[in-house]
């Protein structure tokens, strides 16, 4: 009887403790993946399966990736859906010249496209953060290469409170240690796409990598499969 | 409607800031002062104390100090009675639409045209003393169916409000001739002539005052009269704030700047939030004895139009401040103003619109300054360097048809340029190509290139061109 009174007590406590961390939002359980709770397609079926519905809406979004290897191009179905919202693109300090004509061609309102040359990096954060957390930007793009845990935080916390969705793209020599933000991709150029590998994703197992084709949005960048020429053993086979 | 006015004299408008700013402070005033004008060398204002010590308007320093030893003597300064004058008209500007200041120490209000608004002279006077009494400043007052007429008699301290004209007319009538603005000399020889008063003077039959006195006498006594219409011109506040607050006693401590400065942002939340603007930023200047002056200028993310709001930075900015020398006057100007902008928010959107996008824009030129905010804008031309441009985001929009292209091209424009473009120096396969693009011939900037799309080893994907005439091969863009 007093063995099972002891249990009992245990089981309250232990039940108590627990409960506390799940509320700290301190202890995960595994036993329910929670799709992120806004998502928007991203424009590929592969990669929303692999996210659970697209990019998120709001948070921070770190992408590992080299310039020109297609990460822009990755982004680009999101971004253009998202600026069907009547709100701002935010390109701060972005290392070539923005293409307006591409942005034109693909119906980007222009005028609704923000481009912020902060003269250092502090600048450029600020600016960051100020786009963030006024909630008349959906979507603000960096390149900033140096960043710490704290500062991701904040740009965490202004994401929220505007309802926008920022993306780092890091060069990968940059990014050692891990930051807090909601998604981390990791890409690599692919003959007819690119390569993702999911680094982090908030709440969620890992998964393994995968290869994006881009042929269906960028026919033309993919090279053409040639046809007519036969692998060489059929050849001599023939 | 025959047109009205009303005069408001302030005689001692330095004196009375001056003791304004000690209440500031929170310094007790129970020293008596003296406003000294230097040139004739007499006291021109005193206060209560110095009043009951026995001093007078008039006496000479020398007089003055002997009667009271602990006795605080300021200089008289001109141009800050004037400054407090416009102060005075910013306030009264609530109630009434025609002022014209009267330097260094009285304002004219035309009042007939505001009485149908507040329903009578006496519900009129009361809304304005409601306006006046706050600032806490000496004055007389008359009205006056000309505007020397109304001027005379408040300067006299008749201190009457009252639109009875031919009652007004009356007591003009009685003032003497020395209180007017007329020469001295003219004074004189009227008096000769056995002329004290103006209504003996009105008496004179015109022609003979026109023969014997100079133009500016006629014409003063006309405008008096009303015979000739006086021209004024009327006050209008001022699109940007500044005030001077003048310390009576010098601090060299930061922290005791804390109160006059409080003082000072409540003047300007008045300021600001009549109009409906808010401002970015808030520039103080602490006028220091002895050397250059020094200013903080503090500035707020949000723009903001609320004293505490700004208080609360400028303590931080007072914190790390330390004092070379006292602090005798300062100075509050206000930085860029904005309309404030009411928030676009959705009901149903909770985390919707804490700024609209102009304020936002507003807020990032204020701290990262000119030239740093573009749109991007494509210019109707085929010539991929003449298609692009960044507009700064603060100009005015020039409308321009948009360029058309064709639907098969529209995928094949890179999302960066490299501007100018660079020679290519790596090894690439072209996958796409070649787009020959002519143009430029009309302006003698002709070019012929051939575009193509090139992969690095790397798996980048460039733009390139090629030059088919030198065979020179350039990377323009990169397909990101």
């Amino acid at each position: 009887m007093i063995n099972i009174l002891y249990l009992f007590t245990v089981y309250f406590i232990m039940n108590h403790i627990i409960e506390n961390l799940i509320n700290k939002r301190t202890l995960w359980q595994g036993r329910h993946t929670p799709s992120l709770e806004k998502a928007m397609q991203s424009g590929y079926p592969e990669l929303d399966n692999q996210l659970g519905g697209g990019f998120p809406t709001q948070g921070v979004m770190e992408l590992q990736t080299e310039i020109g290897i297609g990460e822009f191009r990755l982004l680009f179905p999101y971004l253009r859906s998202r600026h069907q919202e009547p709100r701002m693109l935010v390109y701060i300090a972005p290392p070539m010249m923005v293409n307006s004509e591409m942005l034109a061609a693909a119906k980007i309102d222009l005028d609704r496209v923000l481009i912020i040359q902060g003269s250092d990096d502090a600048e450029n954060l600020w600016s960051a953060e100020q786009c963030l957390k006024s909630g008349c930007c959906h979507t603000v793009l960096s390149w900033q290469k140096a960043l710490h845990t704290h500062q991701v935080k904040r740009l965490q916390l202004a994401a929220q409170k505007g309802d926008a969705l920022q993306v780092l793209f890091r060069p990968q020599q940059a990014c050692i240690n891990p930051l807090p933000v909601t998604l981390s991709l990791k890409l690599s150029a692919q003959s007819e796409g690119i390569h993702v590998k999911v680094n982090k994703r908030k709440g969620n197992w890992e998964k393994p990598e995968f290869d994006l084709n881009m042929r269906t949005h960028w026919p033309e960048l993919v090279p053409k499969r040639a046809n007519n020429v036969l692998p060489f053993p059929n050849v001599r086979a023939i | 409607m025959s047109p009205f006015w009303l005069y408001l004299h302030f005689p001692s408008l330095q004196l009375d800031a001056l003791q304004k700013s000690a209440a500031v402070q929170e310094e007790n005033a129970t020293l008596p002062i003296v406003i000294l004008d230097k040139n004739k060398n007499e006291v021109c204002q005193l206060n209560a104390l110095a009043l009951e010590k026995g001093l007078s308007l008039g006496m000479g320093l020398a007089t003055a100090a002997l009667l009271s030893p602990d006795l605080i003597v300021v200089p008289y300064h001109q141009k800050g009675e004037e400054k407090t004058l416009s102060e005075i008209a910013e306030a009264l500007y609530n109630t009434t639409s025609d002022i014209t200041l009267f330097p260094p120490n009285g304002v004219l209000l035309r009042i007939h045209n505001m009485l149908s608004l507040y329903g009578g002279l006496d519900a009129y006077w009361t809304a304005l003393k409601l306006q006046l009494n706050p600032l806490k400043i000496q004055y007389h007052y008359a009205t006056g169916t000309t505007p020397y007429a109304a001027r005379l008699l408040a300067q006299s301290q008749r201190n009457i409000v009252t639109n009875d004209a031919r009652a007004l007319k009356k007591i003009l009538n009685h003032i003497p001739l020395t209180q007017t603005d007329l020469p001295a000399k003219a004074v004189i020889q009227l008096k000769r002539t056995g002329i004290e008063k103006i209504g003996e003077l009105f008496n004179v039959p015109k022609g003979a005052l026109a023969k014997r006195f100079d133009i500016k006498f006629n014409q003063y006594l006309r405008r008096l009269s009303g015979e000739l219409s006086h021209p004024v011109e009327f006050f209008r506040p001022k699109e940007k704030f500044e005030r001077e607050l003048t310390l009576l006693f010098d601090v060299e401590h930061s922290p005791r700047l804390i109160k006059p400065i409080a003082h000072l942002l409540e003047m300007l939340e008045r300021f600001l939030r009549h109009r409906d603007w808010l401002t970015y930023n808030v520039l103080i200047t602490l006028h220091l004895r002895d050397t250059q002056p020094l200013t903080m200028d503090i500035g707020s993310a949000q723009g903001d139009y609320k004293a505490s709001a700004w208080l609360e930075l400028a303590k931080l900015k007072l914190e790390k401040l330390t004092l070379d020398a006292p602090t005798f006057a300062l100075t509050l100007y206000s930085g860029v103003i904005q309309q404030r902008h009411s928030d676009i928010s959705d009901l149903f959107n909770s985390s919707a619109g804490a700024l609209s996008y102009a304020q936002l824009l507003s807020l990032l030129n204020a701290k990262l300054g000119e030239n740093k905010l573009f749109h991007p804008e494509a210019i109707n031309d085929h010539r991929p360097e003449a298609v692009c441009e960044y507009r700064p985001a603060m100009a005015q929009k020039i409308e321009l048809n948009p360029p058309k292209l064709s639907p098969e091209k529209e995928r094949l424009r890179p999302s960066f340029l490299f501007s100018p473009p660079r020679p290519l120096k790596e090894k690439t396969t072209l996958i796409f190509g070649p787009e020959r693009l002519c143009s430029g011939w009309w302006e003698n900037k002709a070019f012929l290139r051939d575009y193509f799309i090139a992969r690095t080893q790397k798996g980048r994907l460039y733009w390139v061109f090629r030059t088919p005439k030198k065979n020179r091969w350039f990377v323009h863009g990169i397909f990101s």
